[in-house]
């Protein structure tokens, strides 16, 4: 299966996440148009989501984006669960 | 240090975009005073969001038929349409010690002294979080962000009488697309200068030069050749082509 979802957070920026899902969520894709620091952190948080099963829990996807050392501005890690979860239907 | 205000050199925009990288590498070195520079084009183009995808932004095809240059800059925010002559740009590189540590406030602090100048001529303008110069009447402008150790790269990119109806041909926010929420997100409305100021796009330029020397005792500089030289180079290798640009 393949899907994306959208999710504009309010007052903030609008984050897409792109997934392929069996077993598990696997080629993530995180586009939009947020601010990170460093840049380069958006791969780091395409893998905390690769590799998840597909009955993973909101708090579970919380806190493997949270373990990922990276500023994120315009929007949190709640909204990239969340993005993450609609993807998943 | 004395600050500089470089108000010159006319380059396409991967030049542009690489001399981003370039600039903030050398305040970063301790190699730059810090710097205002005015940007100069030679051709409308896109300044994509370093994390947007090209397909999602832009009218593929009517970019490439019209040799419109998309170019994926080094700052995240989202995708601007940029014609010479409509829009004004500028870039501030400081040294981080100089900037608030919280990013929030420093988008406020930066845009501060460019609002003062917007006012000067007329303009109700203000910053309105996160990264937004606006108008009672629309955005007027954005800013984004890069942080390096030592330095942040603010640049900034406000319309002054920008094409509406060519920039909804240039990007798909002008169409009925894939997702309604995507739509909303970017459909802010733009406002321009010149429908609510007599001044001149020179004017507000002197207005903001003006500002930005009184407020931190700026002089007048130039690039150095081997900066452009340089920035010319990461144009050929990375902002010029597709590798970087449609990576997403």
């Amino acid at each position: 299966m393949h899907d994306s979802a959208t999710v504009n957070v309010p007052d903030g920026k609008m984050l897409e996440v792109d997934i392929s899902y069996d077993h598990r969520i696997t080629d993530v894709r995180l586009t939009g148009d947020f601010f990170l620091e460093p840049p380069e952190s958006r791969e780091a948080l395409e893998a905390a989501i690769d590799g998840q099963p597909v009955d993973v829990s909101h708090e579970a996807l919380v806190e493997a984006i949270e373990g990922v050392d990276a500023r994120l501005i315009g929007f949190d890690a709640g909204h990239l669960a969340d993005a993450t979860l609609e993807a998943l239907g | 240090m004395t600050a500089r205000i470089i108000d010159a050199g006319t380059y396409s925009e991967p030049v542009q975009q690489a001399l981003e990288g370039v600039l903030t590498d050398r305040l970063d070195a301790g190699k730059l005073e810090p710097t205002l520079r005015f940007w100069y084009r030679d051709s409308p183009a896109v300044a994509l969001g370093r994390f947007q995808a090209y397909a999602d932004e832009v009218a593929v095809d009517y970019v490439a038929e019209n040799d419109i240059d998309v170019v994926r800059r080094l700052t995240g925010g989202g995708a601007m349409y940029v014609d010479p002559g409509a829009v004004i740009t500028y870039s501030l590189y400081l040294p981080q010690e100089d900037v608030s540590a919280d990013i929030e406030e420093s988008y406020a602090e930066l845009d501060q002294w460019a609002i003062d100048a917007l006012r000067s001529v007329g303009l109700d303008v203000s910053h309105e979080p996160l990264n937004d110069i606006s108008h009672p009447a629309g955005k007027i402008g954005g800013s984004a962000q890069l942080r390096t150790d030592n330095a942040v790269l603010h640049h900034t990119t406000m319309s002054y009488d920008l094409d509406i109806a060519e920039m909804l041909r240039v990007l798909r926010i002008g169409e009925a697309k894939v997702s309604d929420k995507a739509i909303k997100s970017a459909e802010k409305r733009v406002a321009r200068m010149r429908d609510h100021v007599d001044a001149s796009r020179d004017d507000v330029i002197e207005a903001l030069k003006t500002t930005f020397r009184d407020r931190f005792d700026a002089e007048l500089g130039e690039l150095s050749t081997d900066a452009v030289d340089e920035a010319r180079q990461r144009a050929a290798d990375r902002f010029g082509t597709d590798a970087w640009n449609r990576q997403l």
